[in-house]
């Protein structure tokens, strides 16, 4: 099914908060799986990958990648090494925020494969791993052929399920008193 | 020159409660556009039988590009017809289509939007909406026009409009084309503009509906809807707390809005002189605003208070105005400040918004301003000192910073998210077992929590430390920096206490829209009219495009 960013966005943001995520990083999440289904990736599942594991082969990639999104401004001084990433890939995103905020080109080497982004676009060769044992990252590079931007996206089915069930436990499980008046209605609309 | 009035002094709840329509209001600036730039529209498709089911097709053609509405008639049994957010099935449910729909268009859309939330739709379409009958109006109104009688002018007024939506849906929702697809075309560049436009054409659908039904039932015998008559009828919009949290959740996109309404103020009494002619425009239309309010009708305690309020400011606002010397140096500061010892929060804003109007070469520009197109704001500079992030949080929740949060009056509720229906609500925190499923729409409340976490650091570090150290507070400390761009982003009043009214949410964003004749339900739940006195859209001119919005006459 193809969908919206918008509602990879707002799903994303959910099951990151129903995985456990507080909601600043919850909305790292959602910005993370949209940036990456705007590249063409599949955000969604990596996003599911990443909250599915019980244990996570590595560090987790939303929590580090916060990290170096926020340390954005050290970059250009020194590189920022990292081992034993989990789904690195979900690592770009963040990357990307790195890239707009000093507005210079960020390159990211990962186990022999690697990528370059300018914060808007992205260009990859080489596979990433689902573990990274080194992941290095610098102000360097050139964004010459990104890859093509989308306006939708169309995740795997069993991904978008899990991000939904993860979703889900963010829901309250109505009980008669919200029904009549956490929404305030009551009054007759057959007028 | 006279500065913007402060947030503390604007932002607050029982201010943003009180705000009214004005020239920037999203509906305004879409009928001012379609008239200046000569749109043209067209009927291509009403196949509706007559019991009233199947679909119509109405085109809006610019400069550039077309925008269909796609109408579903149905014939809706008494017992489903409910305007929460919970209802399966509706009179009415429509598409804003990005173009002209083919047949293969139409028949996709009928097995989707009658089903609303169960179905979906794709990127050729900009917005999903539904719309109910108001039972007693339509009644009245078919047997009337079935007989050759036109129908009571008083019942009309009474109720205001022959449907109401009661969800209209944009931005990606139900797999409709994303914000950013249309955002970059002039005519979608402002807020809401294509659910603005939406609305519009379905006001046009619903007249045509009620004329045909009553064609169906009384044939030949059968007259029109008398356009004086149909001009007054408006859409209804039924709203609950779904739109509440959107002006929490969309800081620098709120923040758009008033900081342009406040500027707009802040030109107009900064001007030294209002000739004759732009008094006598503010005179004209102070009329014209004093008779919509005279038709303003609710049952909701609240709000009939503030109403009374509201009338009595008008007729003080009234004698102040002909005895004013408009003849002075800034007559229009001097007018405001009058009216901020003299009136209630509502007469006071009534009057802000109406001293724009005879500015539209001053004003109008900033509708332009008030869109969010500043992606970047969302990323933290982790470079700032922790210093510099405790000064704008005071900045913008000073005034939290000193309230006991743990005090139960001050924490009372909590809004959540229902697994019923998948929609906000407000909940009581100590009586239901929500807190757990709270939602971040307390920023005052995490605001003081980060503060004090915030202090017990060393100022010089850089905010990144704190974050790895305390990554709970990342919402937060994101939101207080979005604060540098955004003076008027946060509601600088409690959205969990035991006297949080819902309802005051739901105004500021339904006045940017432009609506009028706000009627609370309940403190959670609102009806209100737009589009009431607008040319329909083939009647569209330069002459009519704006100021539709104050009736001629006190009906």
């Amino acid at each position: 099914m193809s969908f919206s960013l918008n509602e990879v966005e707002a799903m994303a943001r959910k099951a990151a908060r129903g995985a456990g995520c507080n909601w600043g990083l919850a909305e790292e999440a959602g910005r993370a799986a949209r940036w990456l289904c705007a590249q063409g990736l599949d955000g969604v599942q990596l996003l599911s990958e990443a909250l599915s594991s019980q244990e996570l082969a590595g560090v987790c990639p939303l929590k580090v990648g916060a990290s170096v999104a926020d340390r954005a401004a050290t970059l250009p001084c020194a590189p920022h090494k990292l081992a034993h990433v989990a789904y690195p890939v979900l690592l770009l995103p963040f990357v990307a925020m790195a890239a707009q905020r000093l507005e210079q080109a960020v390159w990211v080497e990962c186990d022999g494969a690697h990528a370059v982004t300018d914060g808007q676009g992205l260009a990859m060769t080489g596979d990433f791993p689902d573990h990274a044992t080194r992941v290095d990252i610098l102000v360097d590079g050139v964004l010459s052929a990104p890859m093509p931007r989308q306006t939708r996206a169309t995740p795997d089915p069993e991904a978008w399920a899990a991000l939904a069930r993860l979703a889900h436990l963010t829901y309250a499980p109505a009980t008669e008193a919200s029904r009549l008046h956490g929404a305030g209605a009551g009054l007759s609309d057959n007028d | 020159m006279v500065e913007r009035r402060s947030p503390d002094a604007v932002m607050t709840l029982a201010r943003l409660g009180s705000l009214h329509q004005c020239r920037l209001s999203f509906m305004r600036q879409l009928t001012r556009r379609m008239a200046r730039e000569g749109w043209t529209f067209s009927r291509p498709a009403f196949e509706i039988d007559a019991k009233g089911v199947g679909h119509a097709v109405y085109t809006a053609q610019g400069p550039e590009r077309a925008y269909s509405l796609v109408a579903f008639a149905h014939d809706l049994p008494p017992e489903m017809r409910s305007d929460r957010v919970i209802a399966t099935a509706w009179d009415a449910t429509f598409t804003l289509f990005d173009g002209v729909p083919s047949v293969d268009d139409i028949a996709r859309l009928s097995k989707n939007v009658p089903l609303q939330e169960a179905g979906r739709v794709s990127e050729r379409e900009i917005s999903v909406s539904r719309a109910n009958r108001s039972v007693r109006l339509w009644e009245h109104i078919v047997d009337a026009l079935s007989q050759g009688r036109q129908p009571d002018p008083a019942h009309l007024d009474a109720v205001g409009y022959l449907m109401r939506t009661t969800a209209v849906y944009g931005s990606g929702k139900l797999g409709a084309a994303d914000r950013e697809v249309i955002a970059d075309r002039p005519e979608m560049q402002a807020p809401f503009q294509a659910e603005m436009l939406s609305v519009y054409l379905t006001r046009w659908f619903v007249r045509d509906l009620v004329e045909h039904m009553a064609h169906a039932r009384g044939g030949d015998a059968s007259v029109s809807l008398m356009p004086e008559l149909a001009n007054r009828l408006g859409i209804g919009n039924s709203t609950g707390l779904g739109m509440a949290p959107y002006i929490i959740n969309h800081p620098v996109l709120f923040n758009n809005w008033i900081m342009a309404r406040e500027e707009a103020i802040a030109r107009v009494r900064s001007l030294a002189k209002a000739s004759s002619e732009e008094v006598a425009r503010f005179k004209t239309l102070f009329a014209r605003a004093a008779n919509s309010v005279a038709t303003w009708q609710t049952e909701h305690p609240i709000q009939l208070a503030r109403l009374a309020g509201l009338r009595g400011d008008i007729d003080a606002l009234q004698m102040q105005v002909e005895s004013m010397d408009f003849s002075i140096n800034a007559p229009w500061d001097h007018l405001m400040r009058w009216a901020e010892a003299a009136l209630t929060a509502e007469g006071q804003e009534w009057l802000a918004s109406l001293i724009l109007e005879p500015y539209g070469d001053l004003v109008d520009g900033l509708g332009t301003c008030m869109a969010d197109t500043n992606p970047r704001a969302y990323i933290i500079d982790g470079a700032m000192p922790v210093g510099e992030v405790i000064a704008l949080l005071e900045e913008s929740f000073g005034w939290a910073l000193e309230v006991d949060w743990s005090a139960p009056e001050n924490c009372a509720r909590a809004w959540y998210v229902s697994e019923e229906k998948l929609e906000p609500r407000l909940g009581e925190r100590f009586e239901e077992p929500i807190a757990a499923y709270e939602q971040p729409l307390a920023p005052a409340r995490d605001a003081a929590a980060a503060h004090a976490a915030l202090c017990e650091w060393e100022r010089a570090a850089p905010i990144a430390d704190f974050l790895e150290a305390h990554p709970a507070h990342r919402h937060t400390v994101r939101r207080a920096q979005i604060a540098q761009i955004a003076p008027y982003g946060e509601i600088r009043s409690n959205t969990i206490g035991a006297d949080v009214l819902p309802i005051d949410m739901l105004r500021a964003k339904l006045a940017f829209f432009g609506v009028t004749h706000f009627d609370p339900r309940s403190d959670r739940w609102v009806r209100v009219c737009m589009y009431a006195g607008a040319p329909y859209p083939p009647d569209l001119t330069l002459e009519n495009g704006d100021d539709w919005i104050y009736p001629e006459t006190a009906s």
